[in-house]
Formats: C-alpha cells, sequence, structure tokens
C-alpha cells in the first residue's frame, strides 16, 4: 500500500474553509421585511393599507385618550376648558359608583373582602398543592358572601337595589357559575343516560334554554317568574334574574361538560365497570374527575360569555355599568359625555374577559393528556 | 338434581326496586315522572292563584285587537289601527332582516379576518389579531350602544348637505347619504316589463346550475375541465342585460335627494338598525373568523403537500383539497354563531329598533298586560327559528360527514324500507361499509320538488300571516283551533319536507309522506283552501295538491330515483 500522507497531495484541502456568510438579502430585517411583509405586489399593498390604518387611528385615539385628556375636573365644562381630549375626571369621580353602585361607601370593604375570599374559595378547585380541608371553605363562601354583602347576623343589612355597577355583575355572573355547575352536571349525564323519559327531560330542557335569547328569560325573571311562587310571597328582583341566568348557564355548562363526557375514551367508562363500581361510584370516582379536568376551559369561556351577558340586565332596570351611564349622564354637570363611558367600560370587560380567556388558554394546555 | 339453585318464586322485595337491575331504571324513572308532575302541578297551582287574584285570564284574544302603537321601521303594510298580531309579525319581519344581513355581513368579516390572521404577512395578522381579541372580549350590548352613539352623535346633519358651501356630501356618487337621521340608499324602480327581467335572470341561473352539472359529468367522462365559472357568471349577467335592454331597461334606481329639511326618495334605514346590523355582525365576526382559522389549521400540511406533489396550483389546491376538509370543520360552529347573532339581535330593543321583542314582548306586553301570552309567543318564535336551523345544520352534517367513505351510516327505519325489501333493487348501506358512492347526474326532478313545496310553504306563510283580514278571512287567531293547527302542521311539514328535498337527505321520504298526511288532516277540518290562490277554486287546489304529493311520492319510491337517496343506498351491482 502507498505510504504517502493525504496532507502531502497537492489537490487535497488540509482544512475546512469557514462558512461564507449568507448573502445580505436573506437575512436580518431587510430578508424578514421581503418574507413577511412585501412578498408580492398584493401583500406590500396590503401592507402599505394595514400601515395608513394604523397611522389614521391609533395617534388620534392615544391623543385623546391621553394626551390631551382631562383627569381632575367637577363638570364637563370644566373638562372641556381645561382639554379638547377625554374627560376621565367623570371616570374619577364616579368610580366607586360603577364599581358598586349605591352600595354604602362605609360598607365597601364587605364587597371587597367577598371578592378577595373568593378566590381563597377558588384556590383548592384550581390547584392540586393547596390543602384539600380548604374545600371546606369553598362549600360555605356562597352563604360566607350572601351575608357579607347583604349583611345579617350582625352585619348592616343593604337593600337589594343598592347593588349596581361591576359588582352586581360580578354577583350575577359567579352565582350562575357556581350554582349551575351542579345542575350542569345533572343535566349533562341525564342527557347520555339511557333511561328515555329522563333523557327527554334534559334534551327539551337543555334545547328550550339554548333557543331562546338571554334577554326573553330576563323578561320571565321580571314580569312572570313571581306568578311561579306561592302567592304572597315577594321575591327579590336579583334573586329571581339569578334564578333565571342560572337555569340559563346551565343548560350551556351541560353542554359543556357534555363534551368533557364525550372526550373520554370508552375505555375508562368499561374499566369502572369491570371494576364491579355501580353508576353513582364510577361516576363520582372515574369519569367526572376526568371529564370535569377536561372541561375546566369550557367553563372558563361559559363564564366569560355570562360575565358580558350580564350587561343585559339593563333591560329590566337594574343598575349594571351600562344602566349607571344612563345614570350619570342625567346629572347636568356631565350631561353630554358619551364616549368616556363606553371606553371605560368597554376596557374593564375587556382587561377582565381577556385576562380570563388567557388563563383558560393556559388551563387547556396545562391539562392537555393524551389518551392515546 | 336437587342441588341446582332454583329461582326463589315470587319473593319480590321492596328493595329490589333500587338494588335490582331489573327493576331500577323503570323505578327511577316513574319516580322522575311524579315528581316532575307534581312540581309542574305546584307550579301551575300557583299561577292560576296568583292570577285569579289580579282578576288577570289567559288567552289570546287581544291578538286581535288594534295595536295603537307606531313602529317606526316595517317591510308591510301597518298602521297603529293595525292588530297586535300584524304588529308581532312586523316585528318578526324586522328580526329576520337583522338576521338574515347580518349572517351575511358576519359570514364576510369573518372569512377575511380568519384567513388574514393566518395570513405571512406579519402587520396584517397583527392587526386581525386585534381586531378578534378586541371584539370579543367586550360585551356586544357596548359595541351596539357605541355604534349607535357614533351615527347619532358623529355623522352630519342632513342641512350639512345643503348649499354650496356643504360640509358633508353623499357616498358613492351622490347616492348614499348617511345623516344623523339614518343611511338613505337608492332604491330599485320595478316598471312594466321588469316582470320579464326577472324571470330571465332566474331562468338563467337554473340554466348555468344546470351547465355546472353538464361540465361537471362531461369533465368527469372525459377529463376535459371547462371554465365553468366564467361561462355561467358571464351567461347570466349578459343574458339578463341584453332582456333589459330588449324590454326598453324597464329597472331604474330612485336616488335619495335632499328636499327641504330632510331627504327624500330611495330607501329609508334608520340609524339604529345600522347600528344594530353592523355592531351583531362585527361582533360574530370575530368569532366566525376565530371558526375559519381553526377549520383552515385542521387540515393537516401533508394534504397540502400531497395535493402539491400531484402537481395542483395553489389555487386548486385551495379549492379542491383545502376548502372541502375544512367547511366540514367549520360549518357546524359557524350555524351555531349564526343562531347566536340571531338571539343576539333582541338587543334591538336598547338602541330602538323594533323587532319582536319590542313589539310583541314590548309594547304589546306592556299595553295589554299579557305576560304570559306574549312571552311565551316570543319565545316560540326565538326557538323555531333556532329548532328549523339546527334541523337543517343536522342535515348538512349528515351530508357532509357521509361523503367520507368509510362512514355510510344506516338511517334506522324509513318508510322506504317498507320497499326496498319487496323491490329487491335497493341495498342499505351499514356502517362502516367501505364503498365510494357513484356521483349520479341529476335528473331535474328535485329541482320541480323544491319548486312545489317552496310555493305551497310561501303560498300558505303569505295567506296566515300577511293577506288582509276580511269578513271571510279572519285573522289566523280568530281561526277555529283544529285550523290553526293544521296550518302549523302543514307550514312545519312543509319546510321540514323542503329542507330534506334540498339537502337530497334520504328522511325526505318519510317527511313527504308524512306530509301528504297532513295535507289530508286539512282537508279533514276543513281548511279554507278555497282562499289560498284567488280565482282557484279549492276542490282543485286539494286535488293537485294531493296529486302532486302522491306524484312525488310514488316516484321516489318506485321510479328512477333523482338523485335522491344516495347518500345511503346505492343499486346492487
Amino acid at each position: 500500500m502507498s505510504d504517502t500522507d493525504a496532507r502531502d497531495l497537492a489537490y487535497v484541502a488540509s482544512g475546512t474553509i469557514p462558512p461564507s456568510p449568507p448573502p445580505s438579502s436573506e437575512v436580518g430585517v431587510v430578508h424578514w421585511l421581503r418574507e413577511n411583509l412585501f412578498s408580492g405586489w398584493f401583500n406590500s399593498l396590503l401592507t402599505l393599507a394595514a400601515i395608513a390604518i394604523v397611522v389614521m387611528m391609533v395617534p388620534p385615539i392615544i391623543e385623546w385618550a391621553l394626551i390631551d385628556s382631562v383627569w381632575t375636573a367637577s363638570s364637563l365644562a370644566e373638562c372641556r376648558e381645561k382639554g379638547s381630549g377625554a374627560c376621565w375626571a367623570v371616570i374619577i369621580e364616579r368610580f366607586n359608583q360603577f364599581m358598586f353602585g349605591f352600595y354604602p361607601p362605609e360598607f365597601y370593604w364587605r364587597p371587597i373582602l367577598a371578592f378577595l375570599l373568593m378566590f381563597v374559595a377558588l384556590a383548592p378547585v384550581l390547584f392540586a398543592s393547596v390543602p384539600r380541608q380548604l374545600l371546606w371553605f369553598s362549600l360555605a363562601y356562597p352563604v360566607v358572601a350572601y351575608f357579607l354583602i347583604w349583611g345579617g347576623i350582625g352585619l348592616e343589612p343593604v337593600e337589594s337595589r343598592k347593588l349596581g355597577g361591576f359588582l352586581l355583575a360580578l354577583i350575577i355572573g359567579v352565582a350562575g357559575i357556581v350554582l349551575s355547575l351542579p345542575i350542569g352536571i345533572l343535566l349533562a349525564l341525564g342527557r347520555k343516560s339511557h333511561l328515555i323519559f329522563i333523557k327527554t327531560l334534559c334534551v327539551v330542557f337543555i334545547e328550550f334554554i339554548r333557543g331562546v335569547p338571554l334577554i326573553t328569560l330576563l323578561f320571565v325573571a321580571n314580569n312572570v317568574l313571581n306568578y311561579f311562587f306561592p302567592p304572597g310571597s315577594n321575591i327579590d328582583l336579583i334573586l329571581r334574574v339569578v334564578i333565571m341566568v342560572t337555569l340559563f348557564a346551565s343548560a350551556y355548562m351541560a353542554e359543556v361538560i357534555r363534551g368533557g363526557l364525550a372526550a373520554l375514551p370508552q375505555g375508562q367508562y368499561e374499566a369502572a365497570d369491570a371494576l364491579g363500581l355501580n353508576y353513582s361510584k364510577s361516576m363520582r370516582l372515574i369519569v367526572l374527575p376526568q371529564a370535569l379536568k377536561i372541561s375546566i376551559p369550557g367553563i372558563v369561556n361559559t363564564f366569560i360569555g355570562l360575565f358580558k351577558d350580564t350587561t343585559l340586565v339593563v333591560v329590566i332596570g337594574l343598575l349594571d355599568p351600562i344602566g349607571l351611564i344612563n345614570n350619570i349622564r342625567a346629572d347636568s354637570a356631565w350631561n353630554g359625555i358619551i364616549w368616556e363611558f363606553y371606553a371605560f367600560v368597554g376596557f374593564f370587560f375587556f382587561i377582565a374577559c381577556f385576562s380570563m380567556s388567557r388563563y383558560s388558554m393556559y388551563l387547556e394546555n396545562k391539562l392537555k393528556t393524551d389518551h392515546r | 338434581m336437587s342441588d341446582t339453585a332454583q329461582p326463589s318464586g315470587p319473593s319480590f322485595r321492596i328493595d329490589m326496586l333500587w338494588n335490582d337491575s331489573r327493576y331500577r331504571s323503570t323505578f327511577i324513572q316513574i319516580v322522575a315522572l311524579v315528581l316532575v308532575i307534581l312540581a309542574v302541578m305546584y307550579l301551575f297551582q300557583n299561577v292560576v292563584e296568583n292570577l285569579a287574584a289580579l282578576g288577570k285570564t289567559f288567552g289570546f284574544d287581544f291578538m286581535t285587537q288594534p295595536a295603537s302603537y307606531d313602529i317606526n321601521q316595517r317591510l308591510i303594510e301597518y298602521n297603529s289601527r293595525s292588530t297586535h298580531s300584524t304588529a308581532a309579525v312586523v316585528g318578526i319581519l324586522n328580526t329576520l332582516v337583522v338576521a338574515i344581513v347580518g349572517c351575511v355581513l358576519a359570514t364576510i368579516f369573518g372569512v377575511l379576518a380568519g384567513v388574514a390572521r393566518l395570513s405571512k404577512n406579519w402587520i396584517i395578522a397583527r392587526l386581525m389579531t386585534v381586531y378578534i381579541e378586541g371584539v370579543r372580549n367586550v360585551p356586544v350590548l357596548i359595541q351596539i350602544l357605541l355604534f349607535a352613539a357614533i351615527f347619532d352623535e358623529a355623522l352630519p346633519a342632513p342641512s350639512a348637505f345643503r348649499g354650496e358651501d356643504a360640509t358633508a356630501s353623499m357616498w358613492l356618487g351622490d347616492s348614499v347619504a348617511a345623516t344623523n337621521r339614518g343611511f338613505y340608499f337608492p332604491m330599485p324602480v320595478w316598471l312594466e316589463g321588469s316582470f320579464w327581467v326577472v324571470v330571465a335572470f332566474f331562468v338563467l341561473l337554473v340554466g348555468a346550475v344546470w351547465f355546472g352539472r353538464w361540465a361537471k359529468e362531461r369533465q368527469q367522462a372525459t377529463g376535459e375541465a371547462l371554465p365553468v365559472l366564467p361561462i355561467q357568471a358571464g351567461g347570466v349577467i349578459i343574458g339578463t342585460f341584453l332582456v333589459f335592454l330588449v324590454m326598453g331597461m324597464p329597472i331604474t334606481l330612485d336616488f335619495p335627494a335632499l328636499k327641504g329639511f330632510n331627504f327624500q326618495g330611495g330607501i329609508y334605514v334608520r340609524n339604529s338598525y345600522m347600528a344594530l346590523t353592523l355592531a351583531l355582525s362585527i361582533y360574530t365576526g370575530a368569532f366566525i373568523a376565530e371558526n375559519v382559522r381553526a377549520g383552515i389549521q385542521a387540515v393537516s400540511k401533508g394534504q397540502t403537500e400531497a395535493a402539491f406533489a400531484l402537481g395542483l396550483r395553489p389555487n386548486r389546491t385551495m379549492n379542491l383539497v383545502i376548502l372541502p376538509q375544512a367547511l366540514r370543520v367549520i360549518i357546524p360552529p359557524l350555524i351555531s354563531q349564526y343562531l347566536n347573532l340571531t338571539k343576539n339581535s333582541s338587543l334591538a330593543l336598547l338602541v330602538g329598533y323594533m323587532d319582536v321583542t319590542g313589539t310583541l314582548m314590548g309594547i304589546t306586553l306592556n299595553q295589554t298586560g299579557k305576560e304570559f301570552e306574549t312571552l311565551f309567543l316570543g319565545m316560540a318564535f326565538y326557538l323555531a327559528v333556532s329548532l328549523s336551523v339546527a334541523a337543517i345544520m343536522n342535515l348538512y352534517n349528515e351530508q357532509v360527514k357521509l361523503v367520507e367513505r368509510t362512514s355510510a351510516v344506516g338511517m334506522g327505519f324509513s318508510v322506504i324500507d317498507l320497499f326496498s325489501s319487496v323491490s329487491g333493487k335497493w341495498e342499505v348501506l351499514k356502517k362502516g361499509d367501505a364503498k365510494m358512492q357513484p356521483l349520479y347526474g341529476i335528473r331535474g326532478l328535485l329541482n320541480l320538488f323544491v319548486i312545489f313545496y317552496a310555493v305551497s310553504l310561501l303560498l300558505l306563510l303569505d295567506y296566515t300571516f300577511l293577506a288582509e283580514i276580511t269578513e271571510t278571512r279572519p285573522s289566523y287567531f280568530d281561526w277555529p283551533g283544529g285550523k290553526q293547527i293544521a296550518t302549523l302542521l302543514m307550514l312545519l311539514t312543509l319546510f321540514s319536507t323542503l329542507a330534506t328535498c334540498l339537502f337530497k337527505n334520504p328522511r325526505f321520504i318519510d317527511l313527504a309522506v308524512f306530509d301528504l298526511l297532513v295535507f289530508i288532516f286539512a282537508v279533514a277540518v276543513g281548511w279554507p283552501f278555497g282562499q289560498l290562490v284567488e280565482g282557484v277554486s279549492g276542490p282543485v287546489i286539494v286535488l293537485v295538491g294531493i296529486a302532486a304529493r302522491l306524484a312525488i311520492i310514488g316516484y321516489t319510491i318506485v321510479g328512477e330515483r333523482p338523485n335522491l337517496t344516495f347518500f345511503h343506498r346505492v343499486r346492487r351491482a
């Protein structure tokens, strides 16, 4: 064999050539711009149109909302003197009203405490690391919240009609979801049941509720629901609204949970049967824990929808944030303000709903366990 | 022998009711039934007592009394002397207008935004994300009120359009005026001869559909593809335009023009309607965009790559490979968004647009104090819309599902099964039968069926709710109960038969038989068929109705089948 070393040959490379940099059109900002914004005449046109829209819309809005806005004033006239932009002074002056309605200011701590306790009650439901004993508090929470908000047992009672603003929206939304959860589970199980009568009953209820607008159910709460109670009883309007909203939400909840039940592989049901568990045990121990876990993002989405829909109670004269807008506009000092109210209420709802929907997406990813 | 366990005679114990699976389900259902009956009786008792205490009665006679309130936007003749039932119909039509226009707009917004959000164009995708997330997370009521406020406050008054130094101008070449009193659009005026233009348009449309089918068959037979769409569109447009010219241009536009203090002429649309429709369609469009995006993303990338590997160009890949698969994912949530839009249109009340919530469940309720009756009717309307749309959607789902190769699902018992065993010509596909269904050419008869049922439905609707109330034709709510029920049944069966026929669903045959029975029932209770079409006597209509239905059913069962049941049945080879 030859003993010439490859190194001795002139035509064999003695080292690696360093890679040349990519052409300047294929890297960096220029490449990104060409690839993403100007990849063709149509795309370029779209990009220019979009930039035009942004340039036309954003600066005036920022100018109106931030630069030219007025934050302290006691009336609209004073606002207009100070600056041409938004008059946020009205929001600042009436902020408490937007939050609590006409709830007595000296008791504001009560709804705030109830709101904070809500998270304590939610913690054991959402996080497995929290001690299980807290679940008892979660069960007791609705009663605690009721007494904190409406008073009783040593606390000064507060009338229902004083409730308003986002407090009212939150009460209706949370009560609707919490109460609808057990009803929704029963309805979903009933709809999957083999018992034909129970199944029919559940299907009719669910389809009926889902087929009519919430507004008609609120009309029922306002006009008709009283007739169904024994003569002489006078049920508070907010309670009637909560009843109807609960029925409304439970139909949607049932569909969400039914989706969770359907997503569970058949093998889980069969395994529970094979272990000799009876119906209630197999549901309680095997099926529902998994199905509910799958349904949590859907439940959060239902809550978001319901929270947005609580604005509809304005049609029966309750003072939710939108109802308060008319109320404040009736004040001669602020007569004539429009956009600031919609901007504020809309922004508030946006923050609440957007963060909840992000949270539900996060949950969806976290809870994803493939059953394959 | 004596060891074998004997069933121990009549030893029924009471606890077997809930422990023994033989009795348990029956027992539970009976208990549930009793509980439900008790609950209903309790509630009913309360209602009766409460109503009696207030001196109220239950009944729908108020529907025939004069409504004595005005409705500012209406599609049919209405004045304050009209009845409450007419007011309700005005409201229903107003709701339907918002729903239909809103659904069309929402689909356009949604599809554009959904596709744009997937665009590689960074700035467009971001803008669409802002639109979708921004709109989805704010209550629709706020958006409706915001649009109403924008139209009322920011649009110019009609006086701003006047004079040399007008501060406002009309849009689209002086044809559309947007003012703070409302929008004015040009209105088509139908002169003599315009009828033939319309006829020509529809004839050409049918012709275009037939041409499309012919071209498809030809392509399947020979492999040659024709430029179908340009020929269809060109044929319809040029043909209609030629007839339009020949008839001496009988259709003109009436443009709105400023006269006095306000615009005159054209179609006047109130701001409340514009705000409601726009806000609802933008809101629903954001949800549809998410559905569209999810649907397109649900088609795996391998499909695109496979299509490219087959040599399909991007356009055809989209049309032939991606869209058919994406649509199957998109359509069901799309329909439920349509229903949401329809239900949300009840918010019209808050901007002063008189839909059915505003008339029937609003002013009529307050004037007459008939809470139960008005709310019942209003809910029944919304429920009917929801359920019929859901039914159509189920038919559609069944259809797109069954195009899949392996999932031909048996449909349970059908009237046709009675005949299929006799004739032996047809085979029922069982679930899992992996058979490609052959594509049959349409024989055109199905179109005739559709026309027959559609015309019957329209005639019936027109006579029942829209025709003028006279001595011989009292209001629907004054008819005897049998006729009222017969009318509702006829409307229901006609509608469902029409829908199944349109979707070529095999249930068509069952519903057609049911429709015949209902028709006979209506004849039996003496439904006034003589008044249905002016100048045609009752017996003729009855005979034609029965004969046509018999012919349709007979042909569907024994004749050469018009592409009807092929989704479930194939000819035995």
